[in-house]
């Protein structure tokens, strides 16, 4: 079954509130996301993992 | 006293410049060179803005000259012709004379494409039809045509607008998935849309994939996939598409296409916007004797070859021939960064149609990757210089991508599609089965998007011109 943007969603895309809560949580991932990059060796090793 | 020469000062020159200059802080006299032949950086991303009419190109840009005065390194406004590198040297032909000899003990090559306009008959602003987005003057250009265009429909006309990929080789599908959403948008806005068929025209096996081989993020118990919000955003848009399609000439009024089954059609527009193929700049690199040694160098687009795994057919490619360091095997003090290196092969499944046409999506390596291919470049350049091996890795295998796609640009009305995925490349060594991290992905559309992309913007700005704690900005 394909995927539709339903209604309900277009109105969560635009809701303050919720778009204001889903920008804290987004950062926080690109911020973790961030943590996975540019790294000597030892740091990775030190994070455990790449 | 070392020399370090910079080509470029996009994400990954700039970057590496402002890494570099940091981790070498007193620890010697050590000189690092830019050359750059615009006196400005420019925030690429952006300009899909610039070609909507939404903000101007000054937005997007910063002066070079003050950020390099204020941290003392070198600028020449001009482009590199020529690299020697058995006797250390680079050509540049500067803005302000002949060309001149520089010197260097480090080279990083951070040049980012060439448009190969030529690649496709009819294609591209300067000898074509069709517009483009992938530079400051070919972004305002295409915000006059758009607007040309904008003033015609105003007075009751029709129109067909295709959006895509002009090559069977081409990458960034994801910049066009963005003009061809701002451009929805922005028509809904002037209430113009239903006089407008919009099309997308792209080399990708299909929607969503964006030359990274599409991705997929878990939702509860289902599992969502970018194929299926392309498909969505499409058909609740109503775009539509042919993917795995290749252009292969274009006219005034129409382009020829040919896809994977290879059919060819013809495809009428009145307004275009595909974006070229990519290649390495035109440098020479020349050996002590005079000899080309660009076939040992450079793959066959022309970017540089570093410490990647390279003549392997795409099923044999791993996570491990991805490059580490980026740097050059025959010429240790030999870097490339950014879109100038050359990647192992492509990560979305190649193809060619029956006649023979190559529909095969490279690699997108912009924005926030090539910063990451910058730092690594620029942090093993100063292990060398301290008399220490390479160790710092940004593969591509290993890293995180980071895309928001901009739909509509509004503060209170916008949308974007934010896509974070680990790593870029599939790494089934890593991640055994979809080769990604699905617990540290996200993908979503919304107005938290359009902010982010705006965040985005001021803050790679910010960085990017070393304002105060810049390094504190991932």
């Amino acid at each position: 079954m394909e995927y539709v943007i339903s209604p309900q969603e277009k109105r969560q895309q635009t809701n303050l509130l919720y778009q204001l809560w889903r920008v804290t949580i987004l950062s926080f991932k690109f911020m973790r996301l961030t943590r996975v990059g540019c790294a000597s060796p030892e740091v990775r090793d030190r994070r455990g993992g790449a | 006293m070392s020399r370090t020469v910079i080509l470029g000062a996009g994400f990954a020159g700039q970057y590496a410049a402002l890494v570099l200059q940091h981790a070498l802080k007193g620890k010697g006299d050590h000189q690092i060179m830019v050359i750059n032949p615009y006196p400005k950086f420019t925030y690429i991303p952006s300009l899909i803005w610039v070609a909507t009419n939404q903000i101007p190109v000054e937005k997007t840009q910063i002066d070079l000259a003050p950020v390099y005065r204020r941290l003392g390194i070198d600028f020449i406004q001009g482009t590199a012709t020529e690299i020697h590198p058995d006797d250390n040297y680079v050509m540049v032909r500067s803005s302000e004379g002949p060309e001149e000899r520089v010197d260097y003990d480090y080279l990083i090559n951070a040049t980012g494409p060439q448009l190969n306009f030529d690649a496709t008959p009819g294609l591209g602003p300067d000898k074509g039809y069709t517009h483009s987005i992938c530079s400051p003057p070919h972004a305002q250009a295409t915000a006059q045509r758009y607007r040309e265009l904008v003033e015609r429909l105003e007075t009751g006309d029709k129109a067909r607008i295709v959006v895509g990929t002009g090559h069977g080789d081409c990458t960034c599908q994801g910049a066009g998935f963005e003009y061809i959403s701002l451009l929805h948008n922005d028509l809904v806005d002037r209430g113009l849309r239903d006089q407008v068929e919009l099309r997308w025209v792209s080399n990708e096996p299909c929607p969503g994939d964006f030359g990274i081989d599409g991705f997929e993020v878990r939702r509860g118990s289902m599992m969502f996939t970018s194929e299926d919000m392309a498909r969505a955003v499409f058909r609740d848009y109503d775009i539509g598409w042919d993917t795995r399609t290749a252009v292969h000439a274009v006219e005034p009024d129409r382009m020829h296409i040919e896809n994977a089954e290879g059919e060819y059609r013809e495809l009428p527009f009145d307004f275009a916007m595909l974006i070229p193929p990519f290649k390495g700049k035109p440098i020479r690199y020349v050996g002590r004797d005079g000899r080309d040694l660009g076939g040992e160098l450079t793959n066959k687009a022309g970017f540089l070859k570093v410490d990647a795994g390279y003549g392997k057919c795409y099923e044999e490619i791993t996570a491990d021939d991805w490059p580490h360091t980026y740097q050059n095997q025959t010429y240790p003090n030999l870097f490339a960064a950014g879109i100038a290196f050359a990647p192992p092969g492509c990560m979305s499944k190649p193809c060619a149609s029956p006649n023979g046409t190559s529909i095969s999506p490279s690699i997108p390596r912009t924005g926030y990757t090539s910063e990451l291919t910058g730092k690594a470049a620029a942090l093993n350049v100063a292990e060398l210089i301290q008399g220490r091996e390479p160790c710092h890795s940004a593969s591509l295998a290993e890293t995180a991508g980071m895309c928001i796609a901009s739909m509509k640009n509004s503060w209170t009305r916008g949308t974007a599609a934010v896509i974070g995925i680990h790593p870029i490349v599939r790494n089934n060594g890593l991640y055994p089965g979809h080769g990604r991290n699905l617990d540290n992905s996200a993908v979503e559309m919304g107005l938290a998007g359009a902010w982010l992309k705006k965040g985005l913007h001021y803050a790679f700005l910010y960085k990017l011109g070393a304002k105060p704690l810049w390094r504190h900005i991932p």
